[in-house]
């Protein structure tokens, strides 16, 4: 998937507020530090099938996580 | 409305060098390996064309770099196990990934060895790898199976266990990228060739430049 350079994300937060390091983030992913670094700073979109992972993992729905419109939210 | 932020990555200056040392040291190590397979190989060459028994001193040489390599060889696989200051563990994908790149590595390395003592002459020119002189018929055999049978196995396995679709998603760039560099390269350089412009196409050299053009873009895509 190309990086977008809309899409932003509360995943570093989110991780944060679980006080977990991108490696056990990635383990329960199932996928690299990178990808966790990657996407947390907006150089990769994930994929639907990740971002529903994602979104299940933290039980928030993918557009609580996931915003594609600059300083908009859901429904704005 | 959402909370929604981007986090820079910012690193300390003592992370950076302990980093930067680190990196260095894995660059050091891997030109140790490279100066004494050189060395072990030079000293094989000169003994094969030399002829007779190899004497004591290069024996004693020729075990001592033996042990260097494989000093150098323990150092930094030990080097690259432990994970970078200030960063965590690997996750068991990356462990995974590492691993098989340095099987891979290693296989590479014993390849390259034996092609270097099959082709002394060509190597002591500095062309071995363009090289298109004849091979024994069985190495040529074990070659091909390391290549087209064991390479494939373990690519699959590395697509489908050790990567996630970041890499994938790199590695695909990569493999774009080169295409379009090889099916606009390649061309260009046989024109230029039948021009009276440049030199014979080289397809080794096509080869080389095709997988440095995936090596190269996958990285940035990967670390950037």
């Amino acid at each position: 998937m190309r990086a977008g350079d809309d899409l932003r994300n509360r995943l570093k937060v989110l991780r944060a507020e679980r006080d977990w390091s991108q490696a056990e983030l990635g383990d329960r992913l199932g996928v690299s530090r990178q990808a966790v670094n990657a996407i947390e700073t907006g150089k990769y979109d994930p994929s639907l099938p990740l971002a529903f992972r994602i979104a299940r993992l933290f039980d928030q729905r993918i557009e609580e996580i996931f915003d594609d419109r600059d300083g908009a939210g859901p429904g704005a | 409305m959402i909370a929604t932020e981007r986090v820079p990555v910012l690193e300390p200056d003592n992370l950076t060098a302990q980093r930067l040392r680190r990196g260095l040291t894995i660059a050091a190590l891997g030109f140790g390996i490279l100066f004494a397979l050189g060395m072990i190989i030079g000293i094989l060459i000169a003994h094969a064309e030399k002829g007779g028994e190899m004497s004591f001193l290069q024996g004693f040489i020729l075990s001592m770099t033996a042990l260097a390599a494989a000093g150098f060889g323990w150092l930094l696989i030990r080097t690259l196990r432990a994970p970078p200051a200030g960063e965590d563990p690997l996750t068991a994908k990356e462990r995974l990934n590492r691993n098989i790149l340095i099987a891979c590595g290693a296989m590479g390395g014993l390849l390259g060895l034996a092609m270097a003592a099959v082709e002394p002459k060509q190597l002591a020119d500095g062309a071995s790898i363009f090289s298109n002189s004849p091979l024994p018929p069985a190495f040529a055999l074990v070659v091909v199976l390391l290549t087209g049978v064991l390479l494939p196995a373990i690519s699959i396995y590395w697509h489908r266990h050790a990567t996630d679709e970041m890499e994938a998603d790199a590695y695909k760039t990569g493999a774009l990228y080169a295409l379009n560099v090889y099916m606009i390269g390649a061309p260009v350089w046989w024109f230029l060739w039948r021009g009276g412009l440049a030199p014979a196409p080289d397809g080794v050299a096509i080869y080389l430049i095709t997988v440095a053009t995936v090596g190269v873009i996958w990285l940035w895509k990967k670390y950037r």
